[in-house]
């Protein structure tokens, strides 16, 4: 209990830099714009004081002290930035299309969405009960990482170079800060309560954020269908309880791409594209794969903004400096990118077959996401392409695209690629692709109601001849 | 329109009841058949009592008569190492003045413990047994 609260108080955090950046004002309809503030909230909220964490403890405050420190500056920081906006235009026009025939049946994939989500909490909630643990990565990697974190001194044995393989001590830090703030400020390192907490809001506010994200652009139906479509991937339910860092990547992924459009189609203001940079950022420091991202979504956010792009560079920049620090100075040395191994195209098609069999077992016949996504798109057909974000929505193959390349070019066995690594980039871009497929969609219409016949005229009375 | 709008979002939105309903079944299945498969929360609880006692920043050994390559190896390894976190569990029986043993097969501990001058303190859980250099060795 005590970590549910410290994890949504860290979330809370964030809410002043979301509110400040305007992202959901105007936003209709109203519900869905305040669960996608929250969401966005909690994403924002934890990755910046998780970074402002690891930073103080590295620079020798003790963890319980860094970790109240950390959420201070983040509050005093959030309070500063609203009142510096507090003058600052908000927008009031929704951007959602407006419809000739609302659709009337929207509770359908609401209530489906609904029973999904009992079942998936369900499902969570046993498989913390046979591993309170986590999979093998979590003690392996994630939460051993978060242990050293929370201990004085430690962490310099979560970047040790003596530490196995399995620990990876070249990967970013943001999670196990996430974890280790928590553990520093209740005094129970080790709790494996408050990663199953950070793994259940994490995953919760995924759901919230691509439901609500579709809706105050495509309307409740298709919002609906997105939590669906999240819900239908099997790797998110075996994922979701095993404290691993890629749910978390891929609600920062989300948002940023969520952020970015949202500045697109308001024609690029300052603290929105600020948010986006963050957040993007944010994922660079949370995952080597986070980078990756981090760089497709700069290089598209520049190629449509052009001169306008600095605000998202300027958001990115903090955070995106402490993870190339981290990557260049702090962590070990590790070989990302092997020109042998980019001569061996047999890794390649490895590789790629290994990521098709993986999309294909993401979820259960006749119930596969993908199957369910292209049932709406037959029905209810792509809008006009002018009218889309084209290089925005970009950046999710753009990603898939650098991550196989990193995966084919990376001095790692392939055996043991396909095994454990090709599965996750798929995993942390889905629910951006989700959006992506669901934001070029129509949204469904029912038929025009009757038009009520105004009452015919009075029959004109015939008067008799008078003779 | 309306009905065939509402027939494919109905279609999706029963499917994917029935996708939830056999993704439960399965993943049900799967956590039953894999608890604790590392036994992580067994070493944990034993290995965790010995990182209270040792002093902050120790280096820990470590040696295991399973075969390297195996998972049970690895597995053994991590469960030690995250047990003991925040101190360093490493690969070596030289240096360190602790050190863990993991035991599969062998039933002489001190045996194995002799190998590599190391006596025997305690058995922290079923097969995990800490080591202590000998004095002579110190």
């Amino acid at each position: 209990m005590m970590a549910a609260l410290l994890l949504l108080f860290g979330g809370a955090l964030g809410w002043p830099y979301v509110r400040a950046s305007r992202v959901t004002a105007g936003l209709k309809p109203r519900p869905a714009a305040w669960l996608l503030e929250g969401a966005l909230a909690l994403a924002t909220g934890w990755g910046l004081t998780a970074a402002l964490f690891f930073v103080l403890t590295c620079a020798g405050l003790k963890p319980p002290v860094a970790a109240f420190a950390a959420d201070n500056l983040v509050l005093l920081g959030g309070l500063a930035l609203v009142w510096l906006r507090r003058l600052a235009p908000t927008p009031t026009e929704s951007l959602r299309p407006a419809v000739a025939n609302p659709f009337r049946r929207s509770w359908l994939t609401l209530v489906a969405a609904g029973a999904m989500a009992l079942f998936f909490m369900t499902s969570f909630s046993n498989a913390v009960d046979a591993n309170p643990e986590g999979n093998w990565d979590a003690a392996a990697t994630w939460n051993l990482r978060a242990k050293f974190l929370a201990a004085p001194g430690g962490w310099h044995n979560a970047v040790n170079p003596r530490l196995e393989q399995a620990a990876h001590a070249e990967y970013p830090l943001l999670w196990p800060a996430t974890i280790a703030r928590v553990w520093a400020e209740s005094g129970s390192a080790g709790d494996p309560a408050t990663p199953i907490a950070a793994g259940a809001l994490a995953v919760i506010a995924l759901i919230v954020l691509l439901g609500a994200g579709v809706t105050v652009f495509r309307g409740p139906a298709l919002g609906g269908a997105a939590a669906l479509l999240l819900l239908a991937t099997l790797p998110v339910w075996r994922q979701a309880a095993g404290q691993y860092a890629d749910l978390p990547l891929a609600l920062l992924i989300l948002g940023a791409l969520l952020a970015a459009v949202v500045a697109w189609r308001r024609e690029w203001p300052t603290a929105t594209l600020m948010l986006a940079g963050l957040l993007a950022s944010l994922a660079a420091f949370t995952k080597s794969e986070g980078l990756l991202f981090c760089l497709c979504a700069g290089l598209t956010v520049a190629w449509m903004a052009r001169g306008r792009a600095w605000p998202w560079l300027v958001g990115a920049a903090p955070v995106l400096a402490l993870a190339l620090v981290f990557r260049f100075v702090m962590a070990p040395a590790t070989p990302m990118i092997s020109a042998a191994m980019l001569g061996e195209t047999g890794r390649l098609g490895a590789l790629v077959s290994g990521l098709g069999v993986n999309v294909m077992v993401m979820g259960i016949f006749p119930a596969h996401p993908l199957l369910l996504a292209a049932l709406l798109v037959a029905a209810l057909r792509w809008r006009r392409p002018a009218e889309l974000p084209w290089p925005l929505l970009a950046a999710v193959p753009l990603y898939l695209a650098a991550a196989v390349v990193s995966l084919w070019g990376s001095p790692a066995e392939i055996e043991w690629q396909l095994a454990t690594a090709v599965d996750r980039p798929v995993l942390q871009i889905l629910p951006a692709l989700y959006f992506a497929i669901l934001f070029v969609l129509n949204e469904p219409q029912s038929d025009p109601e009757p038009v009520a016949l105004p009452d015919p005229p009075p029959a004109p009375v015939r008067r008799p001849r008078l003779h | 329109m309306s009905l065939f709008h509402t027939a494919a979002v109905a279609a999706v939105g029963a499917l994917g009841l029935y996708g939830a309903l056999q993704q439960y079944a399965f993943v049900r299945d799967a956590d039953q058949q894999n608890r604790d498969p590392f036994r992580i929360i067994e070493i944990q609880a034993n290995v965790g009592t010995l990182a209270a006692r040792l002093p902050a920043g120790s280096e820990v050994g470590f040696f295991t008569d399973l075969p390297p390559a195996e998972v049970a190896a690895r597995g053994a390894f991590i469960a030690a190492q995250y047990g003991l976190a925040p101190h360093l569990l490493v690969r070596d029986t030289e240096k360190p003045r602790y050190v863990i043993g993991v035991f599969a097969q062998s039933k002489d501990l001190q045996g194995a413990g002799d190998e590599r001058g190391l006596e025997v303190v305690e058995v922290l859980s079923p097969g995990f047994v800490l080591f202590e250099k000998k004095k002579a060795a110190q």
